[in-house]
């Protein structure tokens, strides 16, 4: 178990500019065509909107995908096995055996999937065919302001083991739900 | 007149059997390969640059099969601290847009009609020359009567400028005046240059406008908002995603900036805060600018800039005692007409405090010089001036005054210009005043239009030549707007081949050139030599190993950084007149300006009017990206930004459809997005929508267009534009 | 190859054959295909009309199996290009392509474009010429299909 890797991502999210650049980097990398179709995305930004009154005004960006959870939600409910959780955390769709009934995009607490043209599920997936290669995810090495750091938190010498160990307030989204995630938020 | 499919094909009912046959022969596409071409890579990187704004980032292009699948960044380009934006990746999308202009096109019908052929090459410059030297014989030989319009970003804009010039017209319009004239010419008096800024150790930020969250300048914009212990207080009459994360965001009046700027001087000298071994050694004028700033207080600033007094004062004290903190110059500067006077008082608190090559200020930049590209200038024995040297103080002879050249091209004074030749700039869509631009097209015998997508102005040219797009193409190094701090050299080379009919823009000059003679009988081509092969080696021919490392990783540096202290050392010398930071300026008191920036009240815009003003997002450059489809997805529409508590007085709601008429009638009409995040008396929609045409997918069509609403106005030192002197009366539809 | 040819800029012989003027043919031709303000109604590249796949992906995609089987495209246009694909897939016929070869080639790279395309063209194209093109080759692709389909010798 110990062997096994455990991708994460940690989050800055205060250092977010809302720039979009995740989503292109994304779409490029994993060849998605929204084709105008705003439910396409694998990546987006939380947005509060603009908070208060003129002048004393708020507004945060936290970044979000595929929380790639310990305990997924979205697994069981597939009725065809389409989708799982590989050893190294990230949870995983074989399109080939995905009939599209939608279940998991429902299920899922972080609306994390969606729905393709071609009526399968799809979702983020860490850029599984980069990290084989030892490279990070787009999203991670496009950001202008490094909001995400990518590692193994099994390796305590990675970067997401210090930062989090450094941040023991960190949080994660909808712990309630205990889906066990793997995007910690450190601000 | 439908033909029926029987009736036209002939033969088509064996279609199969047509397709069976070995009609082999024939095959314009395809062929087969040879062993070489199998060998092709699956996968390759290609070390390029950018080309969608101004910052040029360096990127590592993936191509799968020969196509390009994302341009991912390069981590060891120092200024673009190895990221690429939205837009950046977008660009991967480009060369495959059905919507690039692929071969030359003459147009049949009507200017904006929409009626084109293609045409050759040589078809399209004959074209092209016959009817320039037409127009040039009716003007007495004045090649002066054909104007120039070209904009950075491609090394091929020196090939215009040389085209230009050889031509013989003075007539350069360039987009400085529609930018950043006004701030280079205000820190120029003070400082000697408009510097860089090392944000990278600067601790405490005054950023005025310069939404840099969105309106990206690297590394400015990465330093500044990756490091959050950097304290930032931002001025902007709009809630920007700059005025999100700054740690106060002062919803500022708009034209007031020059106040904040005189009350802060006034609080540092009165105080005894600046740095007075600094201003002693370094400045010039100190004493009359000690005397001058008495009269504005924070108490009167407050009342013109409505931000609290006590605001000002805080602001004042902190950024004078904390060290490296720097009042950030700005970079687009088109905005009232007091422009150069509230960046020269911008530039001065910076030197109050010691702030002028020193450690997280500003800093000179450097560049790393490239071999020098040399040609023979042509003679013409009756050249003109330009149309509006008259008309503006400092006026650059490259970039020109867009809005005080219009006029005169629109009254032909003092001469008539009869024809335009654009490169690479959307003059319809970014001129202020989209009337009189429209107005000084008609005039026009000859538009020629060189571009990559059907622009508004490409639409409305007689002749449109395609040029090759930034991913297919040679772009000889340069430190064109990457000089900074850490400077480099960069290139652009091709990911893939060429498509369509199209040429770069050194092929475009040198087959144009071909079609004009100097007043020798030479053609113009003459006066080019090489190709851009050649000027790439010359250009770094001096630094060994240059061309490898460009040609592996894009970029080129030495090694070299801005060094800081050369000035304070007295190892170099202020480039002014003093040879000092000058706080008080004989030359412009000579020229009848103020000595040293002295307030003016904006004038009142009215009650129920609203100022509109401009601004970025960092999913967009200018006019350029709006019908980008991944990026277009974020934005599919403008909508016009209106404070909530004004818009609940006019009974206006998200949503609602409404009317936008500025001064001059010029109007748009435009749904509304109701936000706290403006000031009352201010609106203010996206740039790079509502284009002339009507009823087309993506943008053309969809919200509003910035150059219809703004008025056209221009400062007479700089010659810039002002783009926040446009005041308009909203009404609901 | 009849389609191809029709598929290119007009020559004014073929805006004889329609009884049109050359240049009202052209000036559609452009409208349709090559450029127009805010957008080209019929772009002639199958992977704008794949909802289904990213259009980078697909002529990727495409480019490497030409790549594979020993043919060279024209780089002076995208992988994509209609004429371009029609011709692979003739050079595929002609060279007497094994049957499961040609259908895979056709699932993979000839499914949903060619309605889509033709659907455009129908919307937009007043003349009729290039529906006409475009529905015909949609019917040799259903031919082509047909007939092997029912090959009794596929079907064990």
């Amino acid at each position: 178990m110990a062997n096994n890797k455990l991708w994460t991502i940690v989050f800055d999210a205060d250092k977010c500019i809302d720039c979009k650049a995740c989503d292109v980097a994304c779409k490029r990398e994993n060849g998605i065509n929204a084709n105008g179709n705003q439910d396409v995305r694998r990546n987006w930004i939380n947005a509060t909107g603009v908070v208060g009154t003129y002048p004393n005004l708020k507004k945060s960006f936290q970044p979000e995908q595929c929380h790639q959870c310990g305990n997924p939600p979205c697994v069981p409910v597939c009725p065809v096995d389409a989708t799982w959780a590989k050893d190294d955390g990230v949870v995983v769709i074989d399109k080939d055996v995905c009939i599209g009934c939608t279940l998991c995009v429902l299920e899922c607490p972080y609306e994390a999937r969606y729905m393709t043209e071609n009526n399968t599920a799809d979702k983020c997936d860490f850029c599984a065919h980069r990290v084989a290669e030892g490279k990070e995810p787009a999203c991670v090495d496009t950001c202008p302001t490094r909001v995400r750091v990518f590692g193994d938190l099994n390796d305590p010498n990675s970067a997401v083991a210090k930062l989090l160990k450094a941040n023991p307030n960190a949080k994660v989204l909808h712990p309630e739900r205990g889906t066990k995630p793997n995007l910690h938020y450190i601000s | 007149m439908s033909i029926t499919r029987r009736k036209f094909l002939k033969g088509s009912a064996a279609g199969l059997g047509c397709l069976g046959m070995s009609s082999v022969a024939g095959f314009r596409y395809v062929s087969k390969s040879h062993a070489e071409e199998l060998a092709a890579q699956k996968v390759k990187y290609v070390a390029s640059s950018c080309a969608i704004c101004t910052n040029k980032c360096v990127f590592r292009g993936q191509v799968v099969n020969g196509v390009i699948k994302r341009l991912e960044p390069q981590p060891e380009f120092a200024k673009g601290r190895g990221m690429m934006c939205a837009r950046g990746n977008a660009g991967a999308w480009t060369p495959y847009d059905p919507n690039r202009v692929k071969y030359p096109m003459i147009r049949t019908g009507k200017r904006g009609e929409g009626k084109w052929k293609k045409a050759t090459w040589d078809e399209a410059y004959a074209y092209i020359a016959e009817k320039t030297n037409k127009v040039v014989e009716e003007e007495g030989g004045h090649r002066s009567c054909i104007g120039f319009a070209s904009s950075e970003g491609t090394y091929h804009e020196h090939y215009w400028n040389q085209f230009r010039t050889v031509f013989g017209s003075p007539n350069s319009l360039r987009h400085a005046t529609l930018c950043l004239s006004s701030v280079i010419r205000g820190f120029m008096a003070v400082v000697g240059t408009y510097p860089s800024v090392d944000i990278k150790n600067s601790k405490y930020i005054i950023l005025a406008g310069a939404d840099r969250a969105e309106a990206f300048i690297t590394p400015d914009t990465i330093d500044m908002f990756s490091d959050r212990s950097k304290k930032i207080i931002c001025l902007d009459p709009r809630f920007t995603r700059t005025a999100a994360k700054a740690t106060k965001w002062y919803p500022i009046k708009p034209g007031t900036d020059m106040a904040f700027a005189l009350a802060m001087m006034n609080v540092i000298i009165g105080e005894g805060l600046h740095d007075k071994a600094y201003v002693d050694k370094h400045a010039y004028g100190f004493d009359q600018l000690a005397q001058h700033v008495k009269q504005y207080t924070p108490e009167w600033a407050e009342k013109e800039t409505d931000i609290p007094a006590q605001d000002i004062r805080e602001i004042a004290r902190e950024f004078a005692k904390t060290p490296n903190a720097v009042y950030y110059p700005g970079r687009r500067s088109s905005w009232q007409g007091n422009d150069v006077e509230t960046r020269r008082a911008v530039a001065m608190v910076n030197v109050l405090v010691g702030s002028f090559d020193r450690e997280g200020g500003l800093i000179p930049s450097v560049a790393i010089p490239t071999g020098k590209y040399f040609y023979e200038p042509a003679w013409y024995t009756n050249s003109r001036p330009r149309l509006e040297e008259d008309d503006v103080t400092f006026l650059n002879p490259r970039d020109g005054s867009w809005v005080a050249w219009r006029e005169r091209a629109l009254k032909s004074d003092p001469y008539a210009i009869r024809g335009l030749y654009i490169y690479k700039q959307n003059v319809v869509a970014s001129l202020p005043n989209r009337n009189k631009t429209m107005e000084l097209f008609d005039k026009m015998d000859i538009i020629v239009c060189v571009d990559t997508f059907m622009s508004d102005t490409a639409w409305h040219a007689d002749v449109v030549l395609p040029e090759t797009n930034y991913l297919e193409r040679l772009d000889p190094p340069n430190g064109y707007g990457v000089n900074g701090i850490e400077p480099t050299l960069t290139i652009r080379q091709p990911l893939i081949k060429p498509m369509y009919d199209t040429r770069s823009g050194f092929e475009i000059v040198i087959g144009l050139a071909k079609y004009f003679e100097d007043e020798d009988g030479f053609t113009l081509d003459e006066y080019f030599e090489g190709d851009v092969e050649s000027h790439t080696k010359d250009a770094v021919a001096e630094y060994p190993g240059a061309l490898e490392m460009m040609k592996e990783k894009g970029f080129f540096t030495d090694g070299r950084t801005a060094p800081v202290g050369d000035y304070l050392s007295g190892k170099k010398i202020f480039n002014t007149p003093t040879k000092k930071l000058e706080l008080y300026s004989d030359d412009f008191k000579g020229r009848g300006f103020d000595p040293m920036p002295t307030y003016k009240k904006p004038a009142d815009i009215g009650a129920n009017k609203f100022r509109f003003v401009v601004g970025r997002h960092a999913i967009h450059t200018q006019s350029m990206t709006a019908n980008f489809p991944e990026l277009n997805w974020h934005m599919p529409e403008n909508t016009v930004w209106i404070n909530s508590a004004k818009a609940k007085g006019m009974g206006i709601k998200s949503g609602d459809m409404v009317k936008l008429k500025n001064r001059d009638g010029a109007e748009v009409q435009i749904n509304a997005q109701v936000t706290e995040g403006i000031r009352p008396d201010c609106v203010y929609y996206a740039n790079g929508y509502g284009s002339l045409s009507k009823g087309q997918p993506l943008v053309y069509g969809k919200g509003a267009s910035q150059a219809q609403i703004l008025e056209a106005h221009f400062e007479p030192i700089s010659g810039n534009a002002l783009m926040h002197e446009t005041i308009v009366e909203i009404r609901k539809v | 190859m009849e389609l191809v040819a029709l598929l290119e800029y007009p020559t004014p012989e073929v805006a004889d054959r329609c009884g049109l003027g050359f240049e009202e043919l052209e000036s559609r031709y452009i409208r349709l295909f090559i450029n127009d303000l805010g957008g080209v109604a019929a772009p002639p590249y199958a992977g704008c009309f794949l909802k289904k796949q990213d259009r980078l992906e697909f002529m990727s995609a495409f480019s490497g199996f030409c790549l594979e089987h020993g043919i060279a495209i024209d780089p002076v246009q995208p992988p994509d290009y209609i004429p371009m694909m029609m011709e692979v897939l003739v050079m595929h016929l002609s060279a007497d392509a094994q049957r499961e070869d040609l259908l895979s080639l056709i699932a993979d790279y000839y499914r949903d474009w060619p309605q889509g395309f033709t659907a455009a063209l129908r919307e937009h194209d007043d003349i009729g010429i290039y529906v006409a093109v475009a529905e015909e080759f949609c019917q040799i692709l259903q031919e082509i299909d047909a007939q092997h389909a029912t090959d009794p010798v596929r079907s064990y």
